[in-house]
Order: structure tokens, then C-alpha cells, then sequence
């Protein structure tokens, strides 16, 4: 998946005569994840914000998750800058669809125009790891898993950014079950999902340089969304 | 010949297009037509059928206005209206657009259809002129596809509707690629009503795809979350949701019918049955399963269109 972003150049005196060292990327990193469970859909992702990859830290708190006009959350990771303009994008076209339509776009039907909205941007991407969560038209949760350029697919969970090498095998194990036995998969209950949220980003804390300070979770229901803030290491 | 009685040319005369061969199609009153008559002279060589008090006939031009008018009131004659109705795009002093309301006209002239809403589905009908017996009816369609939930019934310069239908399936597909759902049918009768007024100069941006306007109604049926809808669409670009709505050379006599006959708990059977019955009221041919179409829109198939088997069982239910 990560073959697909630009690779740094380094500078040597070459490149800077040919102008060939123009990186127009960052990457402020930082770890999104979701969960779905049958009527709700959890959301959650750290608040820090850093500079490349070096200890630096722009700031300790700057949401990277967005409630969306239609009810959907969308968390982004990577360089913060092109995740809002994506958010702004995604933003204006909901609003179009609603005066076009008479009605608000569905959490599926927002997926497919996040897919082809980065995958227009196929040669300059917007450096982003995207996640989609919400309620699907029958009123299960669900969350979108994306690559930069806008291949997509519904999953129970998935987490990216930073720490998502490191939470994804967590959540493989408590969410699908995947075990040496076969996928055992049980239903979750909302405590039992924000509970794995919680463990999953705590432990990532511990490893990733690039998240911490905050976590914050996005529960979405029917009745809406509620946003709750948790501690993270700061260190 | 003189005339004796003054004309109102705003009132009493439409020219519809262009002589041709000394012909002209004009609309008339019956005092007009009566007195062609006694006059003696044979000026109508084809009858239009009628559903107003205005008839159209097809008449030498010269000799009609020679019969109608003093020779200095010729050329008077037409700058009441035609200064107006050259430009498409140009409103009248009192506020009108010649050209699409001769659009709206031309519709009165073409076939009839018909299409009724009903809680189960929608039904489109449409009276297909097999004007020779040596013509295959297979060849005229006057239904078709939008998309899978979507059909349309037209009616008036057919070829017309091939713009308008290319577009509201190229709009029902894009819809589909860029949300991954069905389009609504109001969103997609919308598409098909922002062509409508695309013709004369284009604005700045815009690609004007016409030099006149539309001369095709539509009945756009589909269903959708809102469940089975009925909309009608005119050349100038208004649409309007109906229960049960006709359009065509028969529609006021059919929609006064439908409006007899219509009721909210009507089902697809009986509205299959309605919509032919109606059709066999105003067609000149007699009804049968090669001079009309029929086609349904349902939550569970989709829009379909009927074979001549079907058709023929529908018939017999008459």
C-alpha cells in the first residue's frame, strides 16, 4: 500500500539544479482507526500532530476526525494539509448532492465519492490514509478502509495511519477473531468496542513516536454522534 | 374572394413552419375552416386530427392568404409576430417565447401516451401510427429504457427524445459511478429538464447542444425510495409529477378520461388495463398488440417492456 506514495528524493546537488528535489509532501502522521458493530460504528484516533518523522511536535491537540454533514465520520492521517482540503472537498460536494437530490447522501454512497474523489487526484495524490465510518441504509455500522488513491472496501475493522501496522493485528485478533482455528466472529457490544479502541491506541502510544497526547472516539448511532476524549501518553 | 370579416392575427392564426412546396401547416378556427369551405375551394389537402377548437391543416399558402387578406395587409401580417419568433432565445413584448410554445404545440400532433402511478408500479402506454400496412411496427419505439428502475414514454418529434435520452442515461449512470446508487426519478427527470432550455447562443461555459428548442414531451416513470413516481417533462423545461398523466394528440380527451377513472388504490392490473383503454379511446386504428406499447416499472423487476404475447393477454382483459 505504501508503494503507492511519492518517495522522498534526498538532496544532492543534482537534483537541486534540476529542481527535482520540489517535495510537496509532509507526513504529520498520526493513528485512525474503526470499528462497526450491528447498530453503530466507533471511530477513534489520537490528537497529535507532528512534523515528518524527527521528535518534533506541531501540537498536542489537533482533531483529525470529522463529523460529516450526513452523519458519516471521516478521520484522515498523514499530511493534515491535504486530509482538510479532502475534507472541505467532500464537505461541498455533500452539500451539492443535497440540494441536487432533496435528500442526504448515504454513508455507501459517500464511500464510492471518497473513491473516486482521491482516485481523480491519481498522479498527485493527496497524501492522506483515510478512514470512513458510519451507518449503512439498514442501520448497521459500518467503516470504509482506503488506500491514497481511492481503492476501497467495507470491513468490520481497520485501523491506519502511524500506529496501524501496530493496532490492526490487535484488532484482527479481538474483532474478526481470527485465529489458527478459523475466523470466530462474534457480535461486539459498544462498551466491549470502546474498550478495544482504548487498548488498541494505548499500546500503540507505547511504540509510535507519532501518536499520542489524546484519544479521541466517535460513537455513531442512530441518535447521532458523541465524541468522547481520553488521555493518551505524552511523551 | 374578399374578406369581410376583420382579422385578429394574434388570436386566429399560427403559423407553424416554413412554406414548403406552397403548403403551410396553419392553426385555424372552425369560423376559418368553415368558410375554406364555402368558398368552394379545395385549399385543405390533409386533415390533422383535432382535439381543440384550433385544427391543423395543411393548405396552399398563396391563395389562403390572398383569400384571407387585402394585398396591403400582407406584409402587416406577420410583423406582429414573427419579429418575435425568429429569435429563440427572444421574449415577446409581452413576455413570451414564441418558439417554445410552438415546441409545446408540436407535441400536440404527435402520438398519444399515456402513463399511471400506481402503489405497486408504474404503467407507460403509447399508441405507435402504423400508418402503412407494409411498415414494421417493431421499427417505431415510443418507450425505452433509461435505466434498470427508469423508463420514459414520449411523445411529439421522437427523434428529439434521442438527445434528451442519451442524457438521462449517461446522468443515471454517473450517478451510479460516482454514489454507487440508483438516482432518483426526480433527480434524473431534473437532468433531462436542464437540456431543455440548452438552445439558441450558449452561455458563457455552457455548451448549447440545440438551435431550437425540444418539440418531445416526456412521461418519465421509475421507482425509487420514494417509491413508484410519475413525472412529465415539456419543451420548456418544466416537470411536474402526476398520478395519471396523457400527453400527445389524444391527451385531452385521455386525460379527462384518466381523471374519471383514476384512484389512489388502483392496481398495476388495473392500471395496464386503464392505460389501454384510454389508448383504444383516442386512436384512429383499432387496438391491437402491434400499434401500441406497453411497459411497467416495479420495485421487483425493474422497468420492463411488454411482448406482444403480454400485450395480447392485457388486450384480452379489455
Amino acid at each position: 500500500m505504501d508503494s503507492f506514495l511519492p518517495v522522498q528524493v534526498s538532496w544532492t546537488p543534482q537534483t537541486a539544479a534540476s529542481g527535482s528535489d520540489f517535495y510537496p509532501y509532509t507526513n504529520n502522521a498520526g493513528t485512525v482507526a474503526g470499528i462497526s458493530g450491528g447498530d453503530f460504528c466507533v471511530m477513534a484516533a489520537d490528537t497529535r500532530q507532528s512534523f515528518g518523522v524527527g521528535y518534533l511536535i506541531n501540537t498536542r491537540y489537533q482533531p483529525k476526525m470529522f463529523k460529516l454533514s450526513n452523519g458519516s465520520v471521516l478521520g484522515t492521517s498523514g499530511f493534515y494539509a491535504d486530509g482538510l482540503t479532502l475534507i472541505k472537498r467532500i464537505n461541498q460536494r455533500l452539500e451539492w448532492y443535497k440540494h441536487a437530490h432533496d435528500k442526504e447522501m448515504s454513508t455507501p454512497a459517500l464511500a464510492q465519492l471518497l473513491s473516486i474523489t482521491l482516485y481523480s487526484k491519481r498522479f498527485f495524490p493527496y497524501y492522506a490514509r483515510v478512514l470512513l465510518g458510519g451507518l449503512d441504509l439498514e442501520g448497521h455500522g459500518v467503516v470504509y478502509g482506503y488506500d491514497s488513491i481511492g481503492s476501497y472496501e467495507p470491513c468490520l475493522a481497520r485501523a491506519t495511519g502511524s500506529g496501524g501496522s501496530l493496532i490492526q493485528p490487535f484488532l484482527d485478533n479481538q474483532i474478526y477473531r481470527k485465529t489458527p482455528l478459523g475466523i470466530l466472529q462474534a457480535p461486539h457490544t459498544l462498551d466491549q468496542v470502546k474498550a478495544v479502541m482504548r487498548d488498541s491506541f494505548t499500546s500503540a502510544t507505547e511504540r509510535d513516536i507519532q501518536t499520542g497526547d489524546y484519544l479521541e472516539l466517535f460513537i455513531i448511532t442512530a441518535q447521532g454522534v458523541d465524541v468522547e476524549k481520553y488521555d493518551l501518553r505524552k511523551d | 374572394m374578399s374578406v369581410n370579416r376583420p382579422l385578429d392575427l394574434n388570436v386566429e392564426l399560427t403559423i407553424f413552419c416554413n412554406v414548403k412546396n406552397n403548403l403551410v401547416k396553419c392553426c385555424l378556427e372552425e369560423w376559418m375552416v368553415w368558410e375554406l369551405h364555402m368558398s368552394g375551394k379545395k385549399y385543405e389537402t390533409r386533415s390533422m386530427r383535432s382535439t381543440t377548437c384550433r385544427s391543423s391543416y395543411h393548405i396552399d399558402y398563396v391563395e389562403f392568404l390572398r383569400y384571407l387578406l387585402p394585398p396591403q395587409n400582407l406584409s402587416t401580417m406577420f410583423l406582429t409576430r414573427s419579429e418575435y419568433d425568429r429569435g429563440v432565445n427572444t421574449f415577446s413584448p409581452e413576455g413570451r417565447l414564441f418558439q417554445v410554445e410552438y415546441a409545446i404545440e408540436a407535441i400536440k400532433l404527435g402520438s398519444t401516451a399515456v402513463g399511471i402511478q400506481t402503489s405497486e408500479g408504474v404503467v407507460l402506454a403509447a399508441e405507435k401510427r402504423v400508418t402503412s400496412p407494409l411498415l414494421v411496427s417493431s421499427s417505431i419505439e415510443k418507450i425505452m429504457e433509461i435505466d434498470k428502475h427508469l423508463g420514459c414514454a414520449m411523445s411529439g418529434l421522437t427523434a428529439d427524445s434521442r438527445t434528451m435520452i442519451d442524457h438521462a442515461r449517461v446522468a443515471a449512470q454517473s450517478h451510479r459511478f460516482t454514489y454507487d446508487e440508483a438516482i432518483k426519478v426526480e433527480s434524473v427527470t431534473q437532468a433531462v429538464c436542464d437540456l431543455a432550455l440548452r438552445f439558441g447562443e450558449s452561455a458563457e461555459g455552457e455548451e448549447s447542444i440545440m438551435s431550437r428548442p425540444f418539440g418531445v414531451a416526456l412521461l418519465i416513470a421509475g421507482v425509487d425510495e420514494n417509491g413508484p413516481q410519475l413525472f412529465h417533462a415539456d419543451p420548456s423545461g418544466t416537470f411536474t409529477q402526476f398520478d395519471a398523466k396523457a400527453i400527445g394528440s389524444g391527451s385531452e380527451g385521455a386525460q379527462t378520461e384518466l381523471e374519471g377513472e383514476y384512484h389512489k388504490s388502483i392496481t398495476l392490473e388495473k392500471a395496464e388495463t386503464l392505460s389501454l383503454r384510454v389508448l383504444k379511446q383516442v386512436m384512429e386504428e383499432k387496438l391491437n398488440n402491434t400499434n401500441v406499447e406497453l411497459a411497467s416499472v416495479t420495485p421487483d423487476r425493474g422497468y420492463r417492456i411488454y411482448s406482444e404475447d403480454e400485450l395480447q393477454s392485457v388486450i384480452d382483459r379489455l
